[in-house]
């Protein structure tokens, strides 16, 4: 089933990633898809707020005329919230403590933000 | 494998190697370490001035999350201090922290980070000498987050790897050494556990000396979910890994922790919403009502077969009642 494909994909990407406390999956206007969240961490939550986020993200990118959105990165005293586009209609957040790589966390995420755009996408065609 | 094999004992030659090589010829710059969690080892004339790794809480995490310094006095320090090069001298100034606890903590991050690389894999180190200032723009920032503890810290190669090295030995003593960075800490069971904690409160109470190492031992057992590595409940208190990863190793000879598996039971992950259409997650606006609406019933039944209870956003079965009335 398509759920577990998703879940396993962002589980395992905290497996090789380390620093990511939680991950989810939401369609752009904020439902919840699939999370591997901590008890205290609200995935309805976050996934509203990651996409108001990457709506906010994406608007300042095409005012501002910097090119395509690559990713939203809110870096907090205690860690880091980042967002990612899935598709047009998708996003993946990943919340991370101070000690996540971000660099190697752009680096896994390219490959799985297609990955997870042909897993939501796979399911309707 | 066998159990006692799980974890290092030594540093990896590689690391060993290059560092002896630069201490020799007091080089100055950065040794990466690339590998899971890898990290990086500064060197100034010889000397070991920092270590830095995503497996270990830095001092920047250490003073913060265990409350020691406030954020908002952080960030003023910072602010007024770092652009001068000056930001440990900033936190001393203002009393922050004392000049002692500062070099305290900064040393015991960079053993730590270290002991984090050793603990997991290796699997290449490089040498990347520091740019030497004189030529054209600015001389290069030291590499890693915090290059500001190297006004603090300054050791021998041979201590750091010395300590790296008790430590390791330390933790292969247990029958089952916890992976700091792999292994994901699970409670055994709430009841034996609330006891435990329960009784090490207790004891904390009644004797003062006892307090400390309970409650260590407590605080581990409270976050163990299941999801969480040592390492994560290293940063979520600001102790460093490897009392962390101790304190778990003990745990677990104890009985009282296990080592999660991953898809097992609560705080793990949580599927919360099979998609509810067969539609994408964002239905595309040509789709007709009749088409949403069919294809809403089924994914409705699908959602039943989930363990966690349907108290999502979305009700629509509401959609429902509106159809029938009309």
């Amino acid at each position: 089933m398509s759920q577990e494909a998703l879940v396993a994909e962002i589980r395992g990407l905290r497996e090789r990633v380390p620093g990511i406390t939680d991950a989810a999956v939401a369609a752009v206007d904020g439902l919840l898809v699939a999370a591997d969240t901590a008890a205290e961490i609200d995935p309805e939550s976050l996934a509203a707020l990651a996409a108001a986020g990457l709506g906010l993200a994406r608007r300042t990118a095409a005012v501002s005329g910097r090119g395509p959105l690559r990713q939203t990165v809110t870096h907090c005293g205690g860690g880091y919230a980042v967002i990612y586009a899935v598709g047009d209609t998708a996003l993946l957040a990943v919340l991370g403590d101070e000690g996540l790589d971000l660099g190697r966390l752009h680096l896994e995420t390219g490959a799985l933000v297609e990955r997870l755009d042909d897993l939501l996408c796979g399911r309707t065609r | 494998m066998s159990e006692r094999d799980r974890i290092a004992r030594v540093l990896p030659e590689g690391v060993v190697a290059a560092l002896t090589a630069q201490s020799r010829a007091a080089a100055s710059g950065a040794l990466l370490a690339a590998g899971d969690p890898g990290g990086l080892l500064r060197l100034d004339g010889g000397r070991v001035t920092g270590a830095e790794s995503p497996g270990a809480p830095g001092a920047e995490a250490l003073l913060l999350r265990s409350g020691r310094v406030l954020e908002a006095s952080w960030v003023a320090a910072y602010q007024a201090g770092a652009p001068h090069g000056r930001f440990a001298v900033e936190l001393v100034r203002r009393g922050l922290v004392g000049a002692a606890e500062l070099e305290t903590v900064c040393l015991m991050a960079l053993f730590d980070a270290v002991f984090a690389i050793a603990a997991g894999t290796v699997e290449e180190c490089r040498w990347e000498p520091q740019a030497l200032g004189g030529g054209p723009g600015p001389a290069a920032e030291p590499l890693g987050r915090e290059p500001w503890t190297s006004d603090v810290t300054r050791v021998d190669v041979a201590r750091v790897h010395a300590e790296t090295e008790r430590r390791l030995a330390a933790l292969a003593q247990f029958p089952t050494p916890v992976r700091p960075g792999r292994d994901r800490l699970a409670v055994v069971a709430e009841s034996a556990a609330s006891q435990a904690g329960a009784a090490a409160g207790v004891a904390g109470l009644n004797a003062g000396g006892l307090r400390a190492a309970g409650g260590l031992r407590r605080e581990v057992l409270g976050l163990a979910d299941g999801r969480r590595t040592a390492r994560d409940i290293a940063f979520l208190l600001g102790r460093g890994v490897y009392p962390v990863t101790v304190e778990a190793s003990r745990l677990l000879a104890d009985g009282l922790i296990r080592l999660g598996r991953p898809a097992r039971e609560g705080g793990e992950v949580r599927p919360l919403l099979a998609p509810r259409h067969a539609a994408p997650p964002v239905p595309s606006a040509a789709a007709s009502p009749d088409a949403l609406f069919g294809a809403s019933s089924t994914g409705l039944s699908g959602v039943t077969d989930v363990a966690t209870p349907l108290v999502g956003p979305v009700r629509l079965p509401r959609r429902q009642s509106r159809v029938s009335g009309s």
